[in-house]
Parts: structure tokens; C-alpha cells; sequence
């Protein structure tokens, strides 16, 4: 036990230090700064997804819906009134979290699919939403000219970094203590012996209830921050199922269920995405037909993660909960 | 208001119904039987939209004779897929549970046809605008019945009466009710379980070549316009029951209806939040069984 948690600290320390470089990004040229913010962005939803499809096995295919909630309460309100975004991104968040509890209290309740399946159809539904009520959203032709009062134009990339690099941060940090907390034992528990986790006085739904919002807290406050970094958002880009299908890729490869998995995920697969998109073959959507065969060969070939190739080399940061449970 | 503007939208309800009845069918099969949620079942519909779309162009082929064509080719494909895909996952499981991860690869499935409808078709919408008997509708009183609708509809009743036919007539079928029932059990009699599992994807795969004919002459053909479909299918396997045929083609013509019901006084978007509405109800009120479906005894 003493030597796990100093050996934690020392991994914490490591990570630090591999990040302290980043955290000094005026000398790097612009692309790559844009390219470690949308890295961060996609770690932060990649985590989120992580609090309810890594730790409970729920498997959550709405996360578009959240990010679109955060991204349009700050764009509307960006656009009509010019309220900051450090003001309405906590708004968007709270209200992404009332509303995963009104579908999460129904859904969650039952196990298997219906979550996925209920979650799917609202982040459908909602997107058709968007792009009907154009007195509300504008419709398909999205929100333009948004920007922020507070964050100077000149140099904004930086400005953004650090945010997004702050928000992946937080996101981790959650994840961290999610992992060493009873409510995060509570969630693996979930995962590992749905019957029995009752049985321990752990209230399963109200758990999941609870990993459910937290994750639409993060999806909408990156998604909130998102729309004045794009300065224009419009249902297609916002609302696309990328950023549905990415995060749950990033997390799955990297390892779900670890706090630091998601973010090897969204380091490795965003580089990639790029890549793909920018270089290989321009345009946008090139990157489903490798991403759809890595889903597939993670969850038949690597459930675990690649994260799970490094487990029982000394890297105790890595080692999940209850393992010694599992033969 | 008048009467026949409500008859007419309540015909146009069924029609429709019955169109979805044919979508959900197959998702409600593969849930009943082989106990894994299809999510990339409206990609396979799209793909197969696609072919149809694609041979009425470049070769003329009518999309009803073109079934002869895609049924083969969409039958193989899902049994590749199943083979492939879904069978290694009932042998060894990671962390997760096997309907999760079977959801997690299927959703693969359907990112990846995506992805290739993408690439070759780019993002256009497509239609097909084809009439039969050299009309376009059919007048009954003052009652307009399309005819492409009313074809499509019998296409779909005939998938109807061939699945209920086939799982409780013949042999090959009854062995597919006894693997879903009990597997042990079935493969003590002498069932090959994966024989029966494969055969239920490929008669999924069938489906989907009818479902991709029928959208490809009534809807729009578009790549990523499947998840609609395949939302709705789900909204009606809940509705139904899993598992049930006729469940499935009550649920769906009731969806149907109510659609088409609320698009005469709302806008086309308030149909579809109703749609979710009933869906969160419904799992809400009656977890797992639908309106029509029996409680199942055994857990998971």
C-alpha cells in the first residue's frame, strides 16, 4: 500500500515533467499548437466519456449532444449579447448536466443497451432540433463571428491552449480521484458484478446517475469553449458523430476505465485523425473507415487497452482496481 | 379540419409504418436471437440503398429487380460480419460484458461503411424518382394513395409473413427459436449454435437489402442518414417488445401513425421529439418489454 501510493506520486511527478515542455508553447509553430489544443479538447471528451463508459460499462453514444449544448448556449448568447465565455460555459455545463439527469434517471435504471440506445436517439433528435429552429439556432447555416470579449484576438491560439490544456487537466484530475474514491470503487463494482454491487449498499443507479452528469459537466464546458475557438460553429461540425465516435475510440484504445488512458488515446488517434484528414486525404471524413476498423480490432484484440500492455512492469499508476479479483 | 384530410394522413401513417416495421424488424431479430443490439444494421440499409441507387443509374436496373442482385450479396456480408465480428466475442471477453462490446464493434461496422459510402459517393443526397403503372398515385374518393408507398408496404408485409413463416415453420427456424430460447439446451439437441446465430445475421442481412431498396425509391439516399433509421428501429423494438414479430409490426405502425399525426398539426422535427419522448417512457414504464412483450424470468 505505502509503496503503490509513493510510487503513484512519482508517476504524478513523471507526468509533470512531460508536460512542463508543453506548458511553454510560445516557441512552436502555430499548426502544432492547434494541433495539441484540438489533442487536449478530444483527451477532455475522451476522459468525460471515460467517468461513465470506462468505469461503469455503460456505454454512452451522445456525447455530441452535450458538446453541442455547451457549444450553442455560449454561442447564442456570444452572439446576441456578447456574454464571455468563462460566463456561459458554466451555464451550458450545468444545463448539460440537468439534462443528462432527466435521461439519465429513466435510462439508467435498466442494464444493457437501452442507455446507448436511449442516448442515441436524444443526440439525433436534438440535432434535428438544431437544424429546424432557425429562429433559436439558425439552423444548419450555424453561428457566426464569435468572439470573446475577455481572450485577445492577437495570439488567441495560445490563449486556447491553455485553456484546453487546463480543462484536460481537470478532467484528469477528476478521473484520478473517480479512481481512488468509493464513489469510483462504487462504478468499477458496477462494471465487474452488476448483481452483487447492491448487495454492498452501493445504490447502482443513482451512481451511475451521478458519473453520467459529470461527464456532461466536461463535454459541455469543451464544447462551450470550442465555439469561440472555432469563432463559427454550425450543427455539422458541433453536432457531428465524430465527436461522438472519437472519444469513445480514444478511450477504449488507450485504456478505459484508467484515468490515464483516454488521454495516450487522444494523444496517439488525434495525431492520427490529422494526419488522415490534412495530409493523406483532404477532407473530413476519410479518418471513419480506419477508425471503424480500430474499434473493432481494439474491443475483439486489445480490450484492455494499450494501456494494459504496460501493466505488471512496476507502472503502478496504471494498475486498476480490484484486479486481483479477476483470474 | 377536415375527414379526409385525417384519413389520408392517417393511410399515409400506415404506409409509413410499415416501412419502419420492415427497418425494425431485423434489429428486433438479432436482439431476440443472438442477444446483441445491430447498431450498424441502418449502415448496411444505407449501403444497400446505395447498390440500388447505383444500378438504377449506371445500368438501369429496376430497383425491385435489382433485390435479385444485393439479397445474395447483403446475406454473405452480414454473415461475414457475424463470423468474423461477433463470433470471437462469445469465446473470450475482456472487461466488459459481451452485449457491450458486441454494440462497441457493430457501431465499428457502421463508422466504417460510413466512411466508405463517403468515399465513394461523397456527402450528396441521392433519390431515385420512379413511378409504376405510369401513375404516381392512386385516387380513392378524395383520397391520394402513392403507389411507390403502397408497393413498398406490401414488400414489407411480405418480409413480415416470410420471417414468421421461416421461424415457425420450418426446421432451420425452429432451431434459431431454440438457440435464443436456451443455447445449452439447443446445442444438447443438436443445434449447431453458431450455424443458427450465423443464419439469423444473414436473414438480417436480407432485410437490409429490401430496406436499402425501399429508401432508395422513397427517401433520400444520403451516407450518414442511416442514424435516423436505425434510431427509429429502436424506438419501435422498444416499443414492440424484443424479440417479437408482430410486436414489432404493431409498435411500428403505431409510430407511424402518431408521426404522421403530429406532422399534420406540428412541424416535422415535433414528431421525431415525440418519437423520443415515448421512447425514454416507454423504457422507463415497461423496461425491456415493450407494450406487447411478456416479462422475461431469467435475468440478463
Amino acid at each position: 500500500m505505502k509503496i503503490s501510493s509513493s510510487l503513484k506520486i512519482l508517476g504524478i511527478f513523471a507526468i509533470i515533467s512531460v508536460i512542463m515542455p508543453l506548458l511553454m508553447p510560445l516557441g512552436l509553430p502555430v499548426f502544432i499548437i492547434v494541433l495539441l489544443s484540438y489533442i487536449f479538447i478530444y483527451a477532455t471528451l475522451s476522459q468525460s466519456w471515460n467517468y461513465i463508459g470506462g468505469y461503469t460499462g455503460y456505454v454512452l453514444f451522445g456525447a455530441n449532444m452535450f458538446f453541442g449544448i455547451g457549444a450553442y448556449v455560449t454561442a447564442l448568447l456570444l452572439y446576441h449579447y456578447g456574454v464571455s465565455v468563462f460566463v456561459t460555459a458554466f451555464l451550458g455545463a450545468f444545463l448539460a448536466a440537468g439534462f443528462a439527469l432527466l435521461i439519465g434517471r429513466p435510462t439508467l435504471r435498466l442494464r444493457g443497451p437501452y442507455f446507448s440506445i436511449a442516448t442515441l436517439a436524444v443526440s439525433t433528435t436534438l440535432s434535428l432540433f438544431v437544424m429546424s429552429e432557425l429562429w433559436l439556432t439558425m439552423g444548419s447555416r450555424g453561428v457566426p463571428n464569435l468572439w470573446d470579449p475577455i481572450i485577445p484576438r492577437v495570439g488567441r491560439e495560445i490563449a486556447y491552449y491553455y485553456i484546453f490544456l487546463t480543462l484536460m487537466m481537470a478532467s484528469a484530475l477528476v478521473g484520478w480521484k473517480i479512481e481512488n474514491s468509493k464513489f469510483g470503487y462504487g462504478l468499477l463494482a458496477i462494471r465487474q458484478n452488476e448483481d452483487t454491487a447492491p448487495v454492498l449498499g452501493i445504490d447502482t443507479t443513482n451512481l451511475k446517475v451521478r458519473a453520467f452528469m459529470l461527464c456532461a459537466f466536461f463535454t459541455a464546458l469543451t464544447g462551450a469553449f470550442y465555439s469561440p475557438y472555432m469563432t463559427w460553429i454550425s450543427p455539422d461540425s458541433v453536432l457531428s458523430m465524430d465527436i461522438t465516435l472519437s472519444p469513445i475510440l480514444m478511450a477504449l484504445f488507450g485504456g478505459a476505465g484508467t484515468f490515464f488512458g483516454p488521454i495516450i488515446g487522444a494523444f496517439l488517434l488525434e495525431s492520427l485523425k490529422r494526419y488522415i484528414i490534412f495530409y493523406l486525404v483532404p477532407g473530413s471524413s476519410a479518418h471513419l473507415l480506419p477508425f471503424g476498423v480500430l474499434l473493432a480490432f481494439v474491443m475483439l484484440y486489445l480490450p484492455n487497452g494499450i494501456i494494459s500492455l504496460f501493466r505488471g512492469r512496476g507502472f503502478a499508476l496504471v494498475r486498476r482496481k480490484g484486479e486481483a479479483n479477476k483470474s | 379540419m377536415e375527414l379526409s384530410s385525417i384519413v389520408q394522413t392517417l393511410l399515409n401513417g400506415i404506409l409509413l409504418g410499415g416501412i419502419y416495421a420492415t427497418v425494425a424488424l431485423a434489429v428486433s431479430l438479432i436482439w431476440g436471437i443472438v442477444k446483441v443490439v445491430h447498431i450498424g444494421y441502418g449502415a448496411m440499409c444505407m449501403l444497400a440503398a446505395y447498390l440500388t441507387y447505383w444500378l438504377y443509374m449506371g445500368y438501369g436496373v429496376e430497383p425491385f429487380a435489382s433485390l435479385i442482385l444485393t439479397i445474395p450479396i447483403f446475406f454473405v456480408l452480414s454473415c461475414i460480419i457475424q463470423g468474423v465480428l461477433i463470433r470471437p466475442i462469445f469465446k473470450k471477453t475482456g472487461q466488459f460484458d459481451i452485449g457491450l462490446v458486441s454494440l462497441i464493434i457493430l457501431f465499428g461496422v457502421a463508422i466504417f461503411l460510413e466512411g466508405l459510402m463517403l468515399g465513394l459517393w461523397t456527402s450528396d443526397p441521392r433519390a431515385i424518382s420512379i413511378t409504376y403503372f405510369g401513375a404516381s398515385q392512386i385516387w380513392i374518393g378524395s383520397i391520394a394513395v402513392s403507389v411507390v408507398k403502397l408497393l413498398t408496404f406490401i414488400t414489407g408485409i411480405i418480409c413480415f409473413l416470410f420471417v414468421y413463416l421461416f421461424m415457425q415453420r420450418t426446421r432451420l427456424g425452429k432451431a434459431i427459436r431454440a438457440v435464443s430460447q436456451n443455447k445449452d439446451a439447443a446445442a444438447l439437441m443438436g443445434v449447431n449454435t453458431n450455424y443458427a446465430y450465423m443464419l439469423a445475421f444473414g436473414i438480417t442481412g436480407i432485410l437490409a437489402a429490401v430496406t436499402g431498396m425501399m429508401i432508395s425509391i422513397l427517401f433520400t439516399v444520403w451516407a450518414s442518414g442511416y442514424w435516423t433509421w436505425i434510431v427509429k428501429s429502436f424506438m419501435i423494438v422498444a416499443l414492440g417488445g424484443v424479440g417479437s414479430v408482430f410486436g414489432t409490426l404493431i409498435a411500428a405502425l403505431i409510430l407511424g401513425t402518431i408521426e404522421s399525426m403530429t406532422g399534420l398539426v406540428f412541424r416535422f422535427v415535433y414528431s421525431q421529439v415525440i418519437g423520443v419522448i415515448i421512447l425514454v417512457l416507454i423504457i422507463y414504464i415497461r423496461p425491456g418489454v415493450g407494450l406487447f412483450g411478456k416479462k422475461e424470468v431469467s435475468g440478463s
